[in-house]
């Protein structure tokens, strides 16, 4: 008697536990499981791929970690894009991050026009990356350019430079298609920013005697810091993984497909991944190494940007 | 108790079946591809290709077709449906920048192939080498070789020699000029007489030089170094591939010597392929010769050079032809319906009467021989682009004059390598004048070690 009550109780109670209990499982699911099908599973797929020789139709053949080791110590391109990556990097996450934060400031402080400025300022963000590609190979292009015929017809240059063809000229011109686009977005996140800093802390440094430069170096910047630190965060891992504005400077508009600009100096990470996956080869297995690779370097480079940004105290 | 062990056991089953069902989907089915290589659906006997041509009415299924060219198709099948009412003809429009890659996913996921396929000039040796294509000599196609224009086997071959596609068009090339210019500056736009004028590549720098000289340098022979490499490179029939060895000094050390030379000598312009001021050139007349195949007359010239009628030529280029594009036709091994998809293939691009219909709407000349015996009247026939070229029989030039010394030559996957490097470097060479034909063939062979690591290269 005693029993089966108490299996009773405990039948109904477990069965008004489970009922809401299920709910958040229920709901999560199916983000969990999409997320498994579509993210978790091909991960741990390009991971066994990395370690097999597969052209995407024949028989796959296991190779261990040959990939790994062809690629870091045997191919002098991939090194190479590497390198390339990392240095329109260093060019355009500085400029970036200071341009952004000085246009942010005189905006923010900006009485009349705030919001047209800021509405044009965010226009190249929202242009579609194909467009860019255009804009930018026209602009630059080495006869019917207008660059080049502005610096001819005020006699700064006797012929055209050959803008998209010399090394250093085409990886300058990436990290200025980088920055035009992004600029935009970096004052915003800027400025959501200095929304959030109180109004009553800069009355204080007024009354303090703190005026303009000091007032941002030592009030703004300061509380700022977590959205620096974000900026940089995200466009270091997006800065690695490059690949739109190069790919459509080189070939997005038209037949001529170059690969990796002029003797591959503009040839990023991505680039190289794609192009021997689906361009020059189609060494899958290859491919996928290339692609794990850039993932730990991501989160290699993430640590370290967090690292040297963040507040002292948040480092851990 | 049990009640709710039950619910329990109900949930994860349900959750871990839509995971697989979910992973499933992803893995694809490559099992598939083991037993398609026999009679896959097909109900005829060995003797397939006969029965193909005794009735048209017997063949029924779907075929998958992947083509950029929506136009050819639409009016192809309308054609193809006369002679074969049962069989239907899908066409999915795929862009040829994607299609390689579009197929290799489809074929991996085992989702969407097509049934014929087509491979472009640029991707063509890395198709063959994927191994998708059919054999069509073997059952149930029964393809015989001999009865397409010799030069063209190679071009339809794979490594092993045998026959896995057939070609959509002879592509053929010789030089558009500019009669204007010609007249001007040589005195002549008569083809014969200019035929003579540049007959070896040694005339063609002279005539460059001089060209240069009367016009004060303001027309010059090539737009740029990219299509005086597309005829040298062209011309230079012999097979740099064997298994991973690529003899790239065999192949490329005699364009390049010319080719600097041409640089050297001034007469080449500064353009590279494609870009908005080569095509626009077209028009302006700053340059003389435009490499072109039959099909340059639509998509290049006429297109660029809109006003140009009957300003323009076709000359053979010193020493020979040499094929520019080109377009393979094969079948995926794995079909489902090889003998329609075959009766599609040889209607369009072998018989008689869908070459015939083919050349007078598109301009496409069949690799098949009897075509050029059977329908002469049709060659001879003005065709759509002659008053464009002042006249000029141009299907009649490229078949009389041109055709006859071409060579074939084997094709391979490190074509597209090999075309991928050089559209790295040329640039470069336009700009540099320290780089030399030498240097620039170390460069080449360099590069080409980056990108074929599996192949030795010299």
């Amino acid at each position: 008697m005693n029993a089966e009550r108490i299996i009773n109780t405990s039948a109904a109670s477990s069965k008004r536990r489970w009922g809401p209990r299920m709910w958040p499982y229920l709901f999560a699911l199916p983000f969990v499981l999409t997320y498994a099908a579509f993210q978790l599973y091909p991960v741990l797929y390009s991971f066994v791929l990395s370690l097999h020789d597969w052209n995407g139709i024949g028989d796959k053949t296991y190779v261990g970690f040959k990939n790994y080791v062809q690629l870091w110590t045997n191919d002098p391109l991939f090194i190479k894009s590497l390198w390339n990556t990392l240095i329109m990097m260093a060019m355009f996450i500085p400029v970036t991050l200071i341009l952004g934060l000085t246009l942010a400031y005189w905006t923010f402080n900006l009485t009349r026009g705030k919001r047209l400025f800021q509405t044009i300022n965010v226009l190249p963000y929202i242009t579609t990356p194909v467009a860019i590609g255009f804009i930018f190979s026209y602009l630059f292009d080495w006869q019917t350019g207008i660059v080049n015929l502005l610096l001819t017809k005020f006699e700064i240059l006797e012929e055209g430079f050959y803008w998209l063809q010399d090394p250093w000229g085409s990886r300058a011109i990436i990290a200025l298609m980088v920055i035009w686009r992004n600029l935009g977005y970096f004052m915003i996140i800027f400025m959501a920013g200095m929304t959030v800093i109180p109004q009553d802390v800069y009355e204080a440094a007024k009354v303090d005697g703190s005026t303009g430069l000091h007032t941002f170096r030592k009030i703004t910047m300061p509380l700022l810091r977590n959205i620096i630190v974000f900026l940089v965060v995200t466009s270091v891992i997006n800065g690695l993984q490059l690949f739109d504005e190069p790919k459509l400077l080189y070939g997005g508009w038209s037949g001529s497909a170059q690969v990796g600009g002029p003797d591959n100096t503009a040839l990023t990470i991505i680039w190289k991944f794609v192009d021997e996956s689906f361009g020059s080869n189609t060494r899958f297995g290859y491919a996928s190494a290339i692609a794990y690779s850039l993932f730990l370097l991501i989160v290699l480079f993430s640590i370290l940007s967090y690292r040297l940004t963040a507040p002292k105290e948040d480092k851990r | 108790m049990n009640r709710r062990k039950n619910a329990k056991w109900v949930g994860g089953f349900i959750s871990l079946l839509m995971v697989t069902g979910l992973l499933a989907a992803c893995g694809g089915n490559n099992t598939t591809g083991d037993n398609g290589t026999g009679n896959n659906g097909s109900t005829a006997a060995p003797s397939a290709s006969a029965a193909v041509s005794t009735d048209p009415t017997q063949i029924s299924g779907t075929v998958k077709v992947w083509d950029w060219d929506e136009a050819f198709q639409k009016g192809m099948i309308v054609e193809f449906n006369k002679k074969y009412p049962n069989i239907k003809v899908e066409v999915t429009v795929v862009n040829p920048n994607d299609y390689l890659q579009k197929l290799q996913s489809g074929i991996a996921s085992g989702s969407d192939v097509p049934d014929v396929i087509l491979g472009e000039s640029a991707y063509r040796g890395k198709l063959f080498d994927l191994d998708v294509l059919d054999n069509l000599e073997a059952a149930p196609y029964n393809f015989d070789k001999s009865t397409i224009i010799d030069y063209v086997v190679p071009y339809v071959s794979n490594s092993k020699g045998e026959v896995i596609a057939v070609d959509q068009s002879l592509t053929p090339a010789g030089f558009a000029y500019r009669r204007d210019l010609a007249k001007e500056y040589w005195g002549t736009d008569d083809p014969a007489e200019l035929e003579k004028k540049i007959s070896t590549w040694d005339d063609f720098i002279a005539a460059g030089k001089e060209l240069k000289d009367k016009s004060a340098g303001k027309v010059l022979m090539f737009p740029g170094l990219g299509d005086a490499y597309l005829a040298l490179k062209g011309q230079n029939f012999v097979s740099y591939v064997n298994g991973t060895e690529i003899d790239l000094t065999t192949k490329l050390q005699k364009p390049l010597n010319r080719l600097f030379e041409m640089r050297d000598a001034g007469i080449i312009g500064k353009n590279e392929l494609w870009t908005p001021a080569w095509s626009a050139s077209m028009a302006k007349g700053e340059f003389m010769f435009y490499p072109m195949a039959p099909w340059g007359a639509k998509w290049h010239i006429s297109a660029n050079d809109p006003d140009g009628s009957g300003r323009w030529g076709l000359l053979k280029a010193p020493e020979g032809g040499f094929t520019r594009g080109g377009t393979a036709i094969g079948i995926y091994k794995d079909s489902k319906v090889k003998d329609a998809a075959w009766a599609f293939i040889q209607y369009a691009y072998l018989s008689d009467e869908g070459s015939a219909y083919n050349f007078k709407t598109f301009g496409n000349m069949t690799s098949s021989k009897s075509f050029y015996e059977t329908q002469k009247a049709l060659i001879d026939a003005p065709g759509a682009y002659d008053e464009f070229f002042g006249g000029q029989n141009l299907a009649k030039y490229f078949v009389e004059n041109i055709v006859p010394d071409m060579k074939g030559e084997a094709q391979s996957k490190y074509d597209s390598v090999l075309d991928s490097v050089f559209n790295a470097l040329y640039p470069l060479w336009m700009k540099d004048e320290s780089v030399t034909a030498d240097s620039a063939l170390q460069k080449f062979i360099q590069e080409t070690k980056n990108k074929a690591s599996d192949a030795t290269v010299k």
